[in-house]
């Protein structure tokens, strides 16, 4: 803490352990997944096939790409609790344009992924405008998004096919041994990277997330910045609702439950802090892989699916602390 | 200096101490015209105890929302507490060594809890997060997903109604807000609550040893939880792995809803009560309509979006016209 008469600024020296800290801090999620690859690697025969590593793939598209949303969303020090629940809607919404022959497939996939952001724009307006927490507004929608998603699959008698040949094609087509899914993920990925890096937003983002106040003297629209960021997120959760479809054939009303809080766990094991301004959206790509290898070893090892929860939850856990104590030793 | 108040300031301040009275009045209306049973003294005591479980769950959460934190845990722990009751007395045949089980379970979770967000200094939402995982995914785990039926005398004894008026539940309803109003207005407890969540850093720093009484709030909010879990499983006759799923969500929506402010540092145990009470009503007029849940969930969440955006919007010109320069936009 500086006293605040100082007039001269004490430029920080960084010293070398400290440095090192930071390095392996941002390796260690590395040498976790690397680590955990291996012991699974040797420890279950089926794990390292070719056809099992797809499958862990396929598992991880949606949530990792609901991550990229969720991480941005966070670092501006905020939270997004109804990506489930948007999943369902764009998926009722785009499937049920389909089967009901109002528009072509390419259309209807896209209106159903705007769809999906105007309900974030809604969910930016509520929280930056009007000002009401994050947690609670989007704990709201939610609801209401759920009952909206719910509604559509009702008036088409309580479920939708998603058997569109588009939809069978994401599922199952794969492109140099990588599915569909995925490949639209990594795209995703690269394309969110370089714009958190490189591009006025992503700067944005990272100062609103460190210091709104300083970004708003700085000219910064932070207000628009931030309806935008839940804009985004929606419609991650958008495309997550196109790979649910070809991924299950057919939408119910449970679809997608409890995925906000897969996505948030992936935000949380790539080390971005729940503060907002520190992390990087590449790294929640790897909590994504991390949570999923786990899941996919549990199942291999024929754990019952209630066991792998409860295991989820421990694993967010100790997420945390491990993150908690690099921190506490990196700032003393 | 005490100015004369304009009639928009005295519209404005009515309107924000009266806003949430005026709002159940108009939703107790339009429920009693759709529904010809909604006012009737035994549809009342239905919707006491129905939501006696949330209602005290929402005590705790006050005083964790009052004091800066967040639990989104209440839900899950409750089955895995009352999966615990089940258990024991399935094993030991005897009602009193369960119910016992099911308390120091819910307690020992709260202190568990605690200790991570006060001793180790991890953000409650990932703490509470985690919890609301795995607690429930232990629920289900422990049964195989099968519920247990307790016959037991204790069952009977809880849904009694005496006199055809009062049922154990409700005198829990009562004990437990007298409780939580001594201990918020007139202990060290509360005094405190109110400290940490206004300023934790000036708090320790006035050495008030917070890490207890954070563990404290959380110790009481798992008694609640214990008591919640104990009322829901006597409401069934049986412990049940999926028993309320999202009640913590309802909780922290009650509190919110009657006024406490989720930033922290302010609030009572009467906001929360009104905050139940509208929350209880709202459930119980959507589920007597004989509405298909995808309209119930919608209509929910709207209307507690709606809730928000008038008692926020009106909060915000009383704040614009009371003082008259620009305030930063205040958060629900």
């Amino acid at each position: 803490m500086a006293a605040t008469g100082q007039t001269r600024v004490a430029i920080p020296e960084t010293p070398l352990s400290e440095r090192l800290g930071q390095v392996f801090g941002s390796l260690g999620t590395v040498l976790v997944a690397l680590a955990l690859f291996t012991i699974f690697s040797l420890s279950a025969e089926n794990f390292l096939s070719l056809q099992n590593l797809q499958n862990i793939l396929r598992q991880i598209a949606i949530t990792a790409i609901l991550g990229i949303g969720m991480t941005i969303v966070i670092l501006i020090g905020g939270i997004d609790l109804s990506v489930g629940s948007v999943v369902l809607f764009s998926a009722a919404a785009m499937n049920s344009l389909i089967f009901n022959e109002v528009l072509p497939t390419v259309p209807a996939i896209i209106l159903g992924v705007a769809a999906a952001g105007l309900i974030g724009l809604l969910n930016g307006l509520l929280i930056v405008r009007v000002g009401i927490s994050p947690v609670i507004v989007t704990l709201g929608s939610m609801i209401a998004v759920r009952g909206l998603g719910a509604m559509i699959l009702w008036i088409n008698n309580s479920w939708l096919w998603a058997n569109d040949p588009v939809f069978k094609y994401i599922k199952t087509t794969t492109w140099s041994y990588i599915p569909v899914p995925a490949v639209l993920m990594i795209v995703l990925y690269i394309v969110a990277a370089i714009g958190m890096k490189h591009t006025i937003f992503g700067r944005h983002i990272y100062g609103i997330g460190g210091n709104e106040r300083a970004s708003d003297l700085c000219g910064i629209a932070s207000a628009r910045v931030k309806i935008w960021a839940y804009i985004l997120c929606a419609m991650c959760a958008g495309v997550g609702g196109i790979l649910m479809g070809a991924r299950l054939g057919a939408i119910s009303p449970g679809v997608g439950q409890g995925l906000e809080f897969e996505a948030i766990t992936a935000v949380v094991l790539g080390g971005t802090a729940l503060t907002g301004g520190v992390g990087r959206v590449e790294r929640t790509l790897l909590g994504a892989i991390i949570v999923g290898m786990i899941l996919n070893y549990m199942t291999i090892m024929g754990i019952s699916a209630h066991y792998q929860r409860a295991v989820t939850g421990f694993i967010i856990l100790a997420a945390a602390i491990l993150d908690q104590l690099s921190r506490g030793r990196a700032s003393r | 200096m005490k100015r004369k108040q304009t009639f928009g300031q005295l519209a404005a301040s009515f309107f924000q101490r009266y806003s949430l009275g005026i709002l159940t009045i108009i939703l107790i209306a339009v429920f009693a015209i759709v529904n010809d049973n909604f006012l009737t003294f035994s549809n009342f005591q239905n919707v006491l105890e129905q939501n006696a479980a949330l209602a005290i769950v929402a005590v705790g959460i006050t005083f964790i929302i009052i004091s800066r934190m967040l639990d989104l845990s209440p839900g899950s722990v409750i089955a895995l507490s009352g999966v615990v009751l089940g258990l024991f007395y399935q094993a030991s045949n005897n009602i009193w060594i369960a119910l016992a089980a099911c308390m120091a379970t819910a307690i020992l979770i709260g202190i568990f809890n605690g200790s991570l967000i006060a001793k180790v200094n991890l953000n409650p939402v990932i703490v509470t997060l985690a919890c609301y995982i795995w607690a429930r995914g232990l629920a289900l785990a422990l049964t195989e997903k099968a519920s247990i039926v307790i016959q037991n005398p204790f069952v009977g004894f809880m849904n009694t109604r005496w006199l055809g008026l009062v049922s154990p539940p409700m005198l829990l309803i009562l004990l437990v807000y007298l409780v939580g109003a001594f201990l918020l207005n007139r202990t060290r407890l509360g005094r405190y609550t109110f400290a940490m969540g206004a300023d934790d850093v000036a708090t320790k720093e006035a050495g008030v040893r917070t890490d207890l009484y954070k563990i404290g709030i959380f110790i009481f909010s798992g008694i609640l939880v214990g008591i919640a879990s104990i009322v829901t499983l006597a409401r069934m006759g049986a412990s049940e792995p999926n028993a309320v799923f999202g009640l913590e969500l309802d909780a922290i929506v009650a509190v919110i809803i009657g006024g406490n402010k989720l930033s922290g540092g302010e609030g009572s145990m009467k906001y929360t009560l009104f905050g139940v009470l509208f929350l209880a009503l709202l459930n119980n007029g959507l589920s007597t309509m004989g509405l298909r849940d995808a309209y119930f969930f919608f209509y929910k969440g709207m209307v507690i979006l709606v809730v928000l955006f008038i008692e926020v919007t009106t909060r915000r010109m009383l704040t614009s016209a009371t003082s008259g320069s620009q305030n930063l936009p205040e958060e629900a």
